[in-house]
């Protein structure tokens, strides 16, 4: 593997996944990539799509640098904080919500940590232990405690599984709200198209495991200037990929 | 109020045992409390359980240190588990008895050997329980901690400590019981005081009065720190799994 830093240009993040493999119990290998390339400029947001279990997640793993073991490089620039909301909240169970979003971010003051909190609504459970959330509150607070780090580079796992509609919307709006207003180079995965095309300005599809690149779909007036039929016509293009 | 019966149902017990065994071989309730206090008065008692609390407050201390550490480690890491398995087998398996012993031959009849022999017979306790504790960290808030990049002290004290914290309990509420046992015996073989010397001196002479009235204050004592000490400290560090805030 290779983790290189990126110079002056505009990209933040380039992704250059040449195979990824699992070794199983009797030795045997794996594929669970194949060659993966793509880049993101700062303020950009880029959604991975694919096929359940073709290895969206071991993408963002690589990216995040969990796992080293594969062939290719990832290059970001040394000087970025990197936040990563994953699929399960992560968060410590034996700390209240505000905790949580302070041990990450030490420095954060009370006013900032506040407006944060009630950005994403959370203020009245502030002092609520996870156990006490429901998974849409909990995944909110797991995006709180990333945006508390002011990160430069944001990875999303998945950020809307087993979230109902409405609380995944509301999520997806208040993702939308913060990338935006904060220009974070943001990476998400994803498996609902609908989310996927809402937030992104990229789309990556990629294909059956192992995954490879199978396209790459500019989203021209992205975010809330998408009309229903541009929304419309870029999931069918996605799903035509696919 | 259902202590207090039970207390009572113990004294009764204890009288209705002294009719059938005789007072010789079982003393009456109210002779040892006499002989308790004479001792207390005397300032014996005190001098006694505060050596034997003493070596028992550093053979735990001694243990639980070691034992966290090396337990902690064998947890995380399959080649120390691997290379240090056989041995922790054979302290596990090794009499207590004949670590006393060794001790004291090899080191002298000192506290070092006194308190070494303690802490060696209740390290491989807790080197497994705490072994146990670390392989059931949980990776993910491992990996949460290092892309925030949690420092060392923060991940130490906020994710580590509590996940072990239950296991430390455990292995601190079977340690103690353990280390004073261990003690009096320890005592009994090659020290010139505390609880377990006395037992001795009580053994010699056949003074039953004497024994119990020195072993009745240092289990009161051991369960004092049992119920007022280590099961608190057991309740709060669960506090956050009953939800509370």
């Amino acid at each position: 593997m290779n983790a290189k830093s990126l110079g002056g240009g505009s990209a933040r993040l380039e992704v250059s996944i040449k195979s990824k493999a699992y070794l199983g119990a009797s030795g045997e290998r794996h594929d669970a990539l194949g060659e993966v390339a793509f880049a993101l400029e700062k303020g950009e947001v880029g959604a991975v799509v694919g096929p359940s279990g073709c290895g969206k997640t071991t993408l963002l793993r690589i990216v995040a640098g969990l796992d080293a073991r594969f062939e290719g490089a990832i290059s970001r620039r040394e000087t970025d904080r990197l936040a990563v909301v994953f699929q399960e909240p992560r968060l410590l169970p034996w700390r209240a919500v505000e905790d949580n979003v302070r041990l990450a971010a030490p420095d954060i003051g009370d006013e900032e940590l506040a407006a944060l909190l009630a950005t994403l609504g959370l203020s009245e459970h502030r002092r609520h232990f996870p156990r006490e959330l429901s998974l849409g509150l909990a995944r909110r607070v797991a995006l709180a405690r990333a945006m508390a780090v002011h990160p430069d580079l944001l990875l999303l796992d998945e950020p809307f599984a087993s979230l109902d509609n409405a609380t995944a919307s509301d999520l997806v709006e208040q993702i939308i709200d913060i990338v935006a207003a904060r220009a974070i180079t943001t990476l998400l995965v994803t498996h609902d198209l609908d989310a996927a095309v809402r937030l992104a300005d990229v789309v990556f599809v990629l294909s059956e495991r192992p995954a490879r690149l199978a396209a790459r779909i500019v989203i021209s007036s992205p975010r809330r200037g998408l009309t229903p039929e541009a929304a419309a016509d870029v999931t069918r293009k996605i799903r035509t990929a696919q | 109020m259902w202590r207090l019966v039970s207390v009572g149902v113990f004294f009764a017990c204890w009288q209705i045992g002294v009719e059938i065994a005789g007072p010789r071989n079982l003393p009456a309730p109210i002779d040892v409390l006499r002989r308790l206090a004479q001792e207390a008065l005397s300032g014996a008692l005190f001098f006694h359980l505060g050596v034997t609390l003493l070596r028992v407050g550093a053979a735990f201390v001694l243990a639980m240190a070691i034992g966290a550490v090396i337990g902690f480690v064998m947890g995380r890491h399959r080649v120390a588990d691997r290379l240090g398995d056989p041995w922790l087998v054979l302290l596990l398996n090794l009499p207590a008895l004949v670590i006393i012993v060794l001790a004291y031959i090899w080191v002298g009849l000192n506290e070092v050997a006194a308190i070494g022999a303690v802490a060696l017979n209740k390290i491989p306790n807790a080197i497994v329980i705490l072994r146990e504790g670390a392989r059931a960290l949980d990776p993910q808030l491992d990996e949460m901690a290092g892309v925030f990049r949690f420092p060392f002290a923060t991940r130490l004290r906020h994710v580590l400590a509590p996940q072990l914290a239950p296991y430390f309990a455990a292995a601190a509420r079977s340690g103690l019981s353990l280390v004073w046992k261990i003690v009096l015996v320890v005592e009994l073989i090659g020290r010139s005081n505390g609880v377990g010397f006395k037992i001795n001196v009580a053994f010699q002479l056949f003074d039953m009065t004497l024994l119990l009235a020195y072993a009745l204050p240092f289990v009161g004592v051991m369960l004092a720190i049992e119920v007022f000490l280590v099961q608190p400290l057991e309740r709060k560090v669960s506090r956050w799994r009953l939800g509370a805030a």
